[in-house]
């Protein structure tokens, strides 16, 4: 089976220029440089119709036109490699294993959109990258892939590697700018957008590693080739992150289309020790929680979306005929809550509400209104919270109350786990849990000013 | 083990001395503030209050300024802390797997030997289909029970312990 993203990374010292360029390595950019000017590269790209691997499925081609019409300099190309999402793996395997291909991706996309300096961060936990990274850029400059008139020609790029520090809302698209000027990461409101006053106040265009990645083979083969690699009417290839209750978890690069069905039993091995599925969830954790009955689903941006959640970074967890929802529910609100940045209220107070509801679930001691206030809580989230987090941080949660409302009754009314998992001990969990809606604490904090 | 006063002053002055150039080297690229505060961190093991001032003063900011965005991040450590960390991942895919067993086989271990090592609840480290998984200071170890997870962290230990 085809595959662009993960490839090489089974050669041996794949992470080694010698390696890369064994294997069409900087190929594509010395085409670019010597045959195709920044349009024509463009002009793949579009052709490719490629949607942005991180997280929202932006169309890169346009994101780059925003660009073209930006005024000042120096222009920035931003690698996000904050790779955070729980579920998520993607971008650290091309880093540690083909970190040269995102290199030279870089390179394409600077090329492409006058951008003369690359920014690639890269989240503080993943130090085999950042290593692996730095000795690539190390070397590309060696070999006059980076720096002044790379390969002789009119083209200079100057490439920074930039740790972050343990942040997943770091990963958002303006608090990564923050964070890289030495700011806490706090997102910024949007407009002005990036790719008009983005990283120090310059045209920015910021792209996730897997997005980058797939450009060296598309200038190299042409976008039609890559936008025809994709199933049930998608464009390219994906890689499926797989984790949970699975036989053979893994990153799988596949067509983009490929139905859950197919990644899980297909390529995964089905679910462990012979068990069967009771439930999954398609995009990391900010996806909703999928009943089995959806394993039919079509992996693409668009089907995911129309069936009420999102494809995100393509992180699909699995879960297995033991495991209890309100159990994993905990488990992600418990990563939004820390994760929160606490700049805006909705969110900051909307994931410990959400949290500390769920816990009581748990623990047998939830109210019989519990349903409703999750509810509640969530919906105000979604349409007051500041930024991406907080908007999707109650769909892990409110989605295995919708999907699973039998399994929250037998917790909250008959008080018992049906799969055995909560403790259930009537214990209350030391802490104030707030009844009052979103709307009614921000009245109180604002002594009433806004009723 | 015991050192003289002199030989304990010279080796501090070696560190910070140390510091101070990579510091420098860093400030010639933008956007370096939080890699001045990982080179601290690698030098001391959490972020010393001299080296911060140092990094402020480099940055041409005051240190309350640097540490309002020091303790925006995880990672970073405002105490001194025991040669081996064990950051150890709780979300939802090692969960699945066994996180809170490995969580818990590490902590009693901790607390019978707080000296040596610390375990940190952590969130996702991207290593999820390896799970469960966790990070020993900087290498990350998958796919392990809790007895194997406890002893490569006990490995850890000996190496660090053993190159002293
Ligand atoms: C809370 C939050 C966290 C995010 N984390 C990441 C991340 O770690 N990596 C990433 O590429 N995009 C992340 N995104 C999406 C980025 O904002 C941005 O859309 C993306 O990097 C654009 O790249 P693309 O067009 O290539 O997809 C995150 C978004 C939000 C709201
Ligand atoms: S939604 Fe959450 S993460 Fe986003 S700005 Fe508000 S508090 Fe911060
Ligand atoms: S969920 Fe544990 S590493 Fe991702």
């Amino acid at each position: 089976m085809e595959q662009v993203c993960l490839r090489r990374i089974h050669n041996e010292n794949s992470q080694d220029i010698a390696s890369y360029q064994a294997h069409d390595g900087y190929a594509a950019l010395r085409k670019a440089l010597t045959e195709l000017s920044p349009t024509d590269v463009h002009g793949e790209v579009e052709a490719a119709n490629m949607g942005g691997r991180g997280g929202a499925g932006f169309p890169t081609a346009m994101k780059w036109r925003f660009l073209l019409g930006a005024q000042g300099e120096p222009k920035y190309v931003l690698c996000n490699f904050d790779e955070s999402e729980p579920g998520t793996f993607s971008n650290r395997i091309i880093g540690e294993e083909d970190p040269h291909l995102l290199v030279e991706g870089c390179a394409l996309a600077a090329y492409a959109t006058g951008c003369s300096i690359i920014f690639i961060y890269i989240r503080g936990e993943y130090f085999l990258a950042y290593e692996r990274v730095k000795e690539a850029v190390r070397q590309a400059y060696e070999h006059g892939f980076l720096g002044q008139n790379v390969l002789g020609s009119e083209f200079s790029v100057e490439v920074y590697v930039r740790r972050g520090a343990g942040a997943y809302i770091c990963g958002e698209e303006t608090a990564i700018m923050n964070s890289l000027e030495g700011k806490r990461g706090y997102p910024r409101a949007r407009p002005p957008f990036p790719a008009n006053e983005g990283l120090f106040g310059k045209p920015t265009l910021i792209n996730n590693v897997e997005t980058l990645s797939n450009l060296p083979a598309i200038v190299l083969n042409g976008g039609e080739w890559w936008n025809k690699l994709g199933v049930n009417g998608g464009a390219g290839l994906n890689i499926y992150c797989l984790s949970g209750h699975v036989e053979r978890p893994g990153a799988y690069e596949l067509p983009i289309g490929t139905t859950a069905r197919d990644l899980i039993y297909d390529h995964g091995g089905g679910v462990w020790q012979g068990r069967e599925l009771k439930a999954w969830k398609p995009g990391g954790a900010s996806s909703a929680i999928l009943p089995a009955d959806m394993i039919d689903l079509v992996l693409d941006f668009k089907p995911v979306q129309e069936a009420g959640t999102i494809l995100g970074t393509s992180g699909v967890i699995v879960m297995d005929d033991r495991t209890c929802v309100v159990d994993a529910a905990i488990r992600d609100a418990t990563f939004f809550e820390e994760e929160s940045c606490g700049f805006c209220f909705p969110c900051r107070d909307g994931t410990r509400v959400l949290r500390s509801l769920v816990e009581r679930v748990r623990h047998g001691v939830a109210a019989p209104d519990t349903m409703d206030l999750i509810e509640h809580a969530s919906q105000d989230m979604m349409g007051a919270s500041f930024c991406g987090l907080g908007q999707f941080a109650p769909w892990p949660v409110v989605s295995t109350v919708r999907n699973f409302r039998q399994e929250y009754e037998a917790h909250i009314i008959e008080k018992v786990c049906p799969a055995g998992v909560c403790p259930m001990d009537g214990v209350e969990p030391d802490e104030h849990v707030d009844r009052r809606t979103l709307q009614e604490m921000l009245v109180a904090q604002k002594g009433g000013a806004l009723a | 083990m015991a050192t003289q006063p002199g030989e304990v002053d010279s080796a501090a002055a070696a560190k910070y001395a140390a510091l101070r150039r990579e510091i420098k080297e860093c400030a010639q690229e933008p956007g370096a503030t939080l890699d001045m505060l990982h080179a601290v961190q690698r030098q001391f093991g959490y972020l010393e209050p001299q080296a911060v001032g140092m990094v402020a003063e480099e940055l041409g900011i005051t240190k309350a300024q640097l540490y309002g965005v020091a303790t925006f991040y995880t990672m970073f450590f405002f105490e001194p802390k025991p040669p081996v960390i064990a950051r150890v991942c709780v979300n939802l895919s090692c969960h699945l797997r066994g996180a809170q067993e490995v969580l818990h086989t590490l902590e009693e271990a901790a607390a019978a030997q707080p000296e040596d090592f610390e375990v940190e609840e952590v969130m996702c480290l991207g290593l999820c289909e390896q799970a469960p998984a966790l990070l020993v200071n900087e290498v990350a170890v998958g796919g392990v029970s809790p007895a194997e997870a406890l002893q490569k962290v006990q490995a850890k230990v000996s190496a660090i312990a053993g190159s002293e």
